[in-house]
């Protein structure tokens, strides 16, 4: 399977982060699909292909979440609940991409099921080089859990 | 002691004194009784044998007198038969003119009774008086002949009955009269007993008493009671009379059969002639006997009066002492209850003082009342209280001090209390109202006993202003309520603290990411329309924005230290140490830093907190000798008091001015420009923060530019938080 046919979900409602985090992978030289819901309901609707994603295929699964915990509507941990408490997404690879380090935030999501605890840090510089990292895992090092 | 046994200790000691008092009685009685037996049996024996000497003595005094008659006739036989007429006519056998040489001799001589002469054969010659027939008559039969021819010496004879008429008793006395060469006759002397032996009756022998003689034969010669009984009784079976025979004398006591009676008995021997006396008289007769019986008597009632007189002096010295042991004994109780009197006294004057003492100066009010609920006592503490003075309250009813609603219970109280004894407050501490002489009430806490004196009733009371304690009271309860809604107050703002912290964590670095991301995109995508001025304030926004960054990061540090609970438990701080500089050392791997850590520093604290701690000490000792040449960082401990050890992080660095020392751990407090260190100035804040938090705390010292050394320590190594106490 080609590396960059594997999808990547962005949970952001923040544009200004939207937009860097793109900017990042491209600066990482990701070229995969990157699709971005901008609230927790909306990255619901994406994963089990309903609502406004009804027509979307549901074998078509994101290689892996980026997730943010601040979100309007439904909260990025409650998002990673229904991830995990669902059968098809229950082995989704999923990582919290998110500005706090909040023990709180840390506890919950490891309980959860998070797979990686990502915090965006205020240099850009420094945020590239972590989204590269995190690409570079999760994208080419990491084999996916089976379909 | 308990009295029972006193009791049976006085017991034993009066039976102990009483069987001493009985032994002695019986030592004394039993020594008086064989004093009194000896000298009875001595005295006994010594007049017995007065009593029976003199019986004896007229026994032989009878014999020796006897034998000296006899004696006398002899010789008046013998000188007959040898006068020479006589002997010459008897020699020429003229019988006839030889008697009547003896005719005046019965006239002379009137015991001699008659005389007679007989030649050798025993025949009869010549007699006188003459009795008719009998010359010619022989004699050899008769006891007189036998014994004088058995070796021709004059004889006495036993007693015989004369054979002619008056047939009395008489006994005969025979000498041979000698001639040349032989014997030529016999003279025969016939002697009347009775007038022989007349000169018995004139013995005074005693009372009742007789005298008999007894001949050879033991035929009795001559009775001194029986003289007038006819005939000669043969006494030779007595006992007493065989002995006199034998020629022993001596006395004895027995029963006399034939007399019938209890008698003494001297019995003596006739020297020379083979008769016997023997003198007789009955015990009960003898004076002796009777004298020693009545000595006796009077000895034995003495005695009887010295025991009689010894146990009444027994019995009397032990009543003596027996009373003088009682008086000791009550005069002991006496004293003993006297000075139990004066104990008891002085303890009863050293109690009423002491109460007087407590109650006149007892801050609270004493008050006692009699059965009737009139006030008896008021001490001083009362009259402050109520206002009223002693004169004011005593023998006034206890309701003056009682606002008017309670008058009717207590007077109802009162009557059910006398009446019944059911107590309701009494003995118990109860909160009433008072009121005041000036009318005014108030809250008052009393405690109420009563007693007895005989069958009167008393109350005492003590009763407290509690109007103080009240408001006090009412005090902490308000404060109490100020506290739970200030804790309310707290938990609501707790909370939004924590939301605050959680937004800031993710609200406010997101502009600040979004500022400096589009900065760097801009020098990157637009670099070519920018100027070196451009760059250079996009590179100013981009380190403030970064600084914003850390100082968001440091502030929520030290709401974290201040926010979480602290959990204990062992902490190697020499590890975490060595940890914190290797996340230094890759951190900035120029960099050439000796770094020294004192082995197993082991502590009781909150691990993530602690890391905190050393992250900053650490960490600005790193910062601070960034431009020492020979950086170093030590960490070690010392003993900080008995039980407790004090930490330490020193450095060689730039150091500060002890002047400033006091500012070093407050909030945003920096010595040093961000030109020469970077920094925040919170982490010391946050240092002390979590020092103070394990009940430990932080100091510094510095000499400038020889670097400054960081001391904290940390509470008990085992002490238990509050927290873990109430779990």
């Amino acid at each position: 399977m080609n590396m960059n046919e594997l999808t990547i979900l962005l949970v952001e409602d923040n544009p200004d982060d939207e937009e860097l985090t793109l900017r990042a992978l491209r600066k990482n030289n990701i070229m995969n699909t990157v699709d971005v819901a901008r609230d927790g309901a909306e990255a619901l609707d994406y994963l089990f292909c309903q609502g406004a994603h009804k027509a979307r295929d549901p074998s078509q699964k994101p290689a892996i979440v980026m997730l943010d915990l601040k979100l309007p509507k439904i909260d990025g941990l409650e998002v990673l609940r229904r991830i995990r408490a669902d059968e098809r997404t229950r082995l989704m690879p999923v990582v919290i991409l998110t500005s706090s380090k909040e023990e709180q935030d840390l506890l919950k999501s490891y309980s959860l099921g998070a797979n990686s605890y990502i915090r965006k840090p205020v240099d850009f510089n420094q945020f590239v080089t972590t989204v590269g990292h995190l690409g570079l895992y999760w994208l080419v090092l990491n084999e996916a859990p089976p379909k | 002691m308990t009295g029972l046994a006193k009791l049976r200790n006085m017991g034993a000691s009066l039976i102990a004194r009483a069987s001493i008092r009985w032994a002695a009685l019986f030592l004394v009685s039993a020594a008086i009784i064989a004093t009194a037996s000896s000298s009875y049996r001595e005295i006994d024996k010594e007049l017995t044998t007065v009593a029976l000497l003199r019986r004896e003595a007229v026994a032989r005094i009878a014999a020796v007198t006897l034998a000296e008659k006899f004696g006398r006739v002899v010789d008046v036989a013998i000188s007959l038969a040898t006068r020479v007429r006589f002997r010459e006519l008897v020699n020429q056998e003229k019988w006839g003119e030889a008697i009547k040489i003896m005719h005046d001799i019965p006239r002379d001589l009137p015991h001699i009774e008659r005389l007679f002469l007989t030649d050798t054969k025993g025949t009869l010659q010549a007699d006188v008086p003459a009795l008719p027939g009998v010359r010619g008559t022989n004699f050899a039969y008769r006891e007189w002949y036998r014994g004088v021819s058995r070796d021709w010496r004059p004889y006495v004879s036993p007693v015989y009955t004369r054979a002619a008429s008056p047939q009395i008793n008489v006994f005969a006395v025979a000498v041979p009269v000698k001639n040349a060469g032989g014997v030529a006759g016999i003279l025969v002397l016939q002697l009347r007993v009775e007038s022989l032996l007349e000169w018995i009756n004139t013995i005074d022998t005693g009372r009742q008493d007789f005298v008999y003689l007894v001949d050879s034969k033991g035929q009795v010669a001559f009775h001194s009671r029986h003289r007038d009984r006819p005939g000669i009784a043969d006494m030779s079976g007595v006992p007493v009379v065989m002995k006199s025979l034998r020629g022993e004398h001596g006395v004895e006591t027995g029963f006399d059969p034939v007399e019938n009676e209890e008698a003494i008995v001297a019995y003596a021997p006739v020297p020379g002639y083979g008769w016997g006396v023997v003198s007789q008289q009955p015990l009960h007769a003898s004076l002796a006997f009777a004298t020693k019986e009545a000595q006796l008597r009077r000895l034995l009632t003495g005695y009887g009066f010295i025991l009689l007189l010894c146990v009444l002096a027994i019995f009397m010295a032990s009543r003596i002492a027996g009373e003088r042991r009682r008086a000791e004994e009550d005069r002991r109780m006496k004293a003993e209850l006297e000075q139990r009197v004066v104990e008891r006294t002085t303890a009863l004057q050293g109690s009423e003082e002491r109460f007087r003492a407590v109650t006149e100066t007892a801050s609270d009010a004493v008050i006692s009342a009699d059965g009737r609920g009139d006030i008896i006592y008021f001490n001083p503490a009362a009259q402050r209280i109520f206002g009223y003075s002693v004169e004011e309250a005593v023998n006034q009813p206890l309701i003056l001090l009682m606002p008017e609603r309670f008058h009717e219970a207590h007077q109802r109280g009162l009557r059910r209390f006398l009446k019944t004894g059911e107590a309701h407050v009494i003995g118990k501490t109860v909160e009433l109202a008072g009121k005041r002489k000036d009318g005014t009430e108030f809250p008052l806490e009393l405690s109420l006993s009563s007693w007895k004196v005989g069958e009167e009733i008393f109350f005492s009371g003590m009763a407290r202003d509690i109007t103080q304690r009240r408001q006090a009271e009412e005090r902490i309860q308000q404060l109490h309520r100020d506290l739970q809604q200030r804790a309310v107050e707290l938990e609501a703002t707790n909370c939004e603290l924590e939301a605050f912290s959680y937004s800031v964590s993710h609200d406010l670095r997101s502009p600040l990411r979004s500022i400096d991301g589009f900065g760097q995109a801009l020098l990157e995508d637009c670099a070519s329309r920018l100027d070196d001025q451009g760059r250079h304030y996009l590179n100013r926004i981009r380190s403030s924005t970064q600084h914003m960054g850390q100082l968001i990061d440091d502030l929520l540090k030290l709401s974290r230290a201040t926010r979480t609970e602290i959990r204990r438990e062992p902490v190697d701080l020499t590890q975490l140490a060595q940890s914190v500089i290797t996340g230094l050392e890759i951190a900035e791997p120029d960099r050439k830093v000796e770094c020294r850590v004192q082995a197993s520093m082991v502590v009781d604290g909150d691990p993530r907190l602690l890391r905190i701690v050393l992250e900053n000490l650490i960490g600005n000792a790193w910062k601070f000798t960034s431009r020492t040449a020979q950086a170093r960082i030590d960490m070690a401990s010392f003993p900080d008091g008995a039980d407790n050890r004090a930490y330490y992080v020193r450095d060689n660095g730039a150091g500060f001015d002890m002047a400033y020392v006091d500012k070093l751990f407050g909030v945003f407090q920096r010595l040093h420009t961000p030109a020469e260190f970077p920094g925040t100035g919170i982490g010391l804040a946050t240092v002390q923060r979590i020092i103070h938090r394990h009940g430990g705390r932080a100091w510094a010292e510095s000499e400038g530019g020889k670097g400054a050394s960081f001391y904290f320590t940390l509470g008990a190594f085992s002490r238990p938080t509050p927290h873990e106490e109430q779990s």
